[in-house]
């Protein structure tokens, strides 16, 4: 049975169908758009690596949900590249750390796109040959985000603070693990985590949901009901790993992440994720005193910024950017939560930032792809669509005061700094 | 799209479009690009972020755009060729989406204030806030080196362009400038530009009432130089190095003349079928049947006839890397072109044409850039003309022209 779900704030319509075997379909139809943009979700990510399965623990090794992505491409007739070529749109695919993403962009042959994208997520065909050479494709890959400098800043943060976790590892692997993976550990991993139950197909711009509910009854509606695979339960400590470390890079000046491990949010994790954010926009964002004497006084510049990372069975936050003091800057930092948190988020500030992530959320619904993914990363939390734009409605500065008392404790952060090497 | 000359120097480019959520409105101060200015132009807007004399703080001009629903405001200084452009370009949602009706007002207003009106003492820029601003751009111009691709590719380029020429210029400016610039030097500038500077305003989504730019005064809009072609030379190699774990490498290609409109539409296809859209020979050959990088693609400047390729590759790859994209160049140019190719690229090249009618961000850079380069305005719609109408001969007579002047390179080295 479809649902509709509107929102009069940004004057869209989401049908929402959950076919027998657990396949959710969402289509925000938008006859009024030029193209269509497709996102099909599966909920196995890098920290998917181990499951429990009759008591035993079931183990593949880093790099396996990004290595099936890139393999789900390859097709048993033809492969993805040659056939959205053929119908003149594009596909693309991402893995994060607790899902999988494959897209389809389409201006022209909307419908057989978003048939085609799904047809190569259903139908995986992988040989040891094409294993190889997208080995080496991956190596490229991991060699390349070796000299991304944020990439290497977040990673990092995050193995000075996780002790076992998977969000800990690089989601491509690295070159060790990826030498494990055979064409047989890949349809094994299929078979365990791509289950109609655990994904979700999401539509939106010149589409019908009839003729996207049509394609997906099709093409998956035959594959059986299954229950998703529960990841292994990691023993992962509130403590963190290591106080700081510092290493080098060819960097232009110094820059470092400071994170904060938090216990992990069990249940409805989205509205505490929500007020976090707020509350570090309102502590340190551009609207903020504290931004503005950070800023004159030369210890951050326009590259300071926050995140959030929230999984299943993780949290943290960090603030990252370059500095030339990152011990000063961490002092700072800690010194401005301990102030606000005996004297409370200024109601104003909060107010303003509640405003613009108000305003974020609506832009979230302009654009076909934001839509699509959107629609997606919050039907597979058990969110819809509009969900966040609602929340944001009632979000209660009391609540976001009572929450940080709990939270960026100093003893369980950790800072990495990033140094420049000398230039040869 | 409409296009109208509000007075002398003074244009407004409109694209009334009501399926959009946001508002797009950019204005910008359009001057010869020149070597002395490069520089205090781009700190020019590290100082609009200060403030305006309405919201004379940065902290106020952030808090004022968070309460109009997150408007985002960017300040940046671009060239196009031989135009160097300063602008404010400002994006929110669209007033149907709030309880309030004046967030257009709201949002021309203070990308006005921003370029017009920012906050001066005594007819000149703070001095320590001057003092600060110029460390942020010291800042900035170092971080260009974080990324070894971009590095590699701005240094390629400006190899590419030589030293005589601004266009070799980096965007950010140069970090040997920035002492002799004074809170009265750089003022000095600012006056002289916006006295002066053409006046560009474009806006994408709901119409704006055009009485909020009676305010801008008429200007002697500075003549700009067309641009001009880089001509072939013998090939010559830039070598960078650092401790990187991939070798990154950019070829740079020109034609050595300037191209028409019907051979721009051939170009810009037969950059799509050789490196620009995921059926391309550099795609599909180099990368999926090779193996020999992840990412590699080909972007054409279809004015001056110019072709970029830029890539990633392992150690020891990388003249099997150029040789095989000199490869795939020269069978294109000898006219080894499939129809299906042909028709592949055509109709990828249309659909992301086609993709940015629904994309207000997409639509600006389209129609802005088109304004920056003093070229005819088309839409995208009339463009998808041309690019259907190119054959494979036109295709192959296009690509054979070019000529491979440098290839940068950016290497792991031995410290």
């Amino acid at each position: 049975m479809t649902q509709i779900i509107a929102s009069s704030a940004v004057d869209e319509r989401v049908y929402k169908t959950v076919l027998d075997n657990g396949l959710t379909v969402l289509v925000c139809e938008r006859p009024d758009r030029v193209g269509a943009n497709a996102v099909l979700a599966v909920g196995v990510g890098s920290a998917s690596a181990s499951y429990e399965e009759n008591g035993h623990r079931v183990s593949y090794p880093a790099g396996t949900a990004h290595f099936l992505e890139h393999m789900m491409f390859a097709g048993r007739k033809t492969d993805a590249m040659t056939e959205f070529a053929r119908l003149g749109s594009a596909c693309n695919a991402f893995t994060a750390v607790e899902k999988t993403c494959y897209t389809a962009s389409a201006n022209n042959n909307i419908l057989p796109s978003v048939d085609a994208l799904i047809r190569f997520v259903a139908e995986p065909y992988f040989t040891e040959r094409r294993v190889r050479r997208e080995r080496s494709i991956i190596g490229e890959e991991i060699s390349m985000y070796a000299d991304n400098v944020y990439w290497q800043l977040v990673n990092g943060g995050m193995s000075l603070i996780y002790h076992n976790h998977p969000c800990r590892d690089d989601i491509a692997g690295n070159s060790e693990s990826i030498s494990q993976i055979t064409a047989e550990t890949l349809y094994q991993a299929y078979r365990a985590f791509y289950r109609p139950s655990s994904m979700t197909l999401s539509v939106s711009g010149r589409v019908k949901n009839e003729e996207i509910l049509e394609l997906a009854e099709r093409i998956l509606g035959s594959k059986p009901h299954a229950d998703a695979h529960t990841s292994f339960p990691v023993d992962e400590p509130l403590h963190v790993v290591a106080d700081s470390k510092q290493i080098f890079m060819p960097v232009g000046m110094t820059q470092c992440a400071i994170f904060y491990k938090e216990p992990p949010i069990d249940n409805n994790r989205l509205p505490t994720e929500m007020l976090v954010d707020i509350i570090l926009d309102t502590v340190f964002g551009e609207t903020t005193d504290f931004y503005r004497i950070m800023y004159d006084s030369g210890l951050i510049n326009q590259s300071f910024s926050t995140q959030i990372f929230v999984g299943e069975s993780h949290f943290c936050t960090a603030l990252t950017g370059e500095t030339p003091n990152p011990e000063k800057l961490r002092d700072a930092i800690n010194n401005e939560i301990e102030r606000v948190k005996q004297n409370g988020l200024d109601r104003d500030r909060f107010a303003e930032v509640v405003r613009s992530r108000y305003g974020d959320e609506i832009l979230d619904f302009d654009s076909n792809s934001d839509i699509a993914y959107s629609m997606a990363a919050l039907s597979m939390r058990g969110h819809g669509p509009f969900d966040v734009l609602e929340m944001l409605k009632t979000v209660a500065i009391e609540d976001a005061d009572k929450l940080i008392q709990n939270l960026f404790v100093r003893d369980r952060s950790a800072m990495l700094i990033i140094k420049p090497i000398e230039r040869i | 799209m409409t296009r109208t000359e509000l007075r002398d120097g003074v244009f407004l480019t409109e694209i009334e479009d009501k399926r959009f959520k946001k508002q797009e409105i950019l204005i910008s101060l359009s001057a010869p690009l020149t070597r002395e200015t490069l520089t205090q132009s781009a700190l020019l807007t590290y100082m609009f972020a200060r403030g305006t004399r309405d919201l004379p703080d940065m902290t106020l001009l952030a808090r004022r755009l968070a309460y109009l629903y997150g408007a985002q405001l960017t300040r940046g200084a671009s060239s196009y060729g031989f135009c160097r452009a300063v602008y404010a370009w400002i994006d929110g949602i669209v007033p149907r989406c709030s309880p309030e009706q004046s967030l257009t007002g709201d949002y021309v207003r203070i990308a006005l204030d921003t370029l017009f009106d920012p906050t001066l003492k005594d007819g000149e820029f703070d001095s320590e806030w001057t003092k600060i601003e110029k460390q942020k751009l010291a800042d900035a111009i170092a971080a260009e080196y974080d990324s070894k691709r971009y590095y590699c590719f701005t240094e390629t380029m400006a190899r590419f362009f030589g030293e005589a020429d601004v266009r070799s210029l980096p965007d950010c400016g140069l970090i040997s400038d920035l002492a002799s610039i004074t809170p009265r030097s750089l003022a000095e500038y600012y006056r002289a530009l916006t006295e002066n500077a053409r006046v560009e305003i474009v806006s994408i989504g709901e119409r704006i009432d055009r009485s909020l730019f009676d305010g801008i005064a008429p200007r002697l809009s500075p003549e700009i130089s067309k641009p001009i072609p880089v001509k072939p030379r013998e090939t010559e190699r830039l070598e960078i190095s650092d401790q990187v774990n991939q070798q990154k490498i950019t070829m740079c290609y020109t034609t050595g003349r300037m191209l028409d409109f019907k051979e721009r539409a051939a170009f810009h296809v037969g950059s799509a079928l050789f490196g620009g859209v995921q059926s391309s020979r550099l795609f599909m050959k180099i990368r999926e049947k090779k193996g020999l990088c992840y990412s590699c693609g080909a972007a054409p400047e279809l004015l001056s006839g110019i072709l970029t390729v830029d890539g990633g590759v392992a150690f020891g790859k990388e003249q099997r890397f150029v040789d095989s994209v000199e490869r795939e160049l020269g069978s294109i140019a000898r006219g080894h072109i499939s129809k299906r190719e042909l028709h592949e690229a055509k109709l990828a090249l249309k659909g992301a044409l086609m993709g940015a009618e629904d994309n207000s961000q997409a639509l600006m850079r389209w129609y802005y850039g088109q304004i920056a380069a003093g070229q005819e305005l088309l839409s995208p719609s009339d463009y998808i003309a041309d690019v259907e109408r190119v054959t494979a001969d036109e295709v192959a007579a296009a690509m054979s022209e070019l000529h491979l002047n440098v290839i940068g390179s950016f290497a792991r080295g031995n410290a």
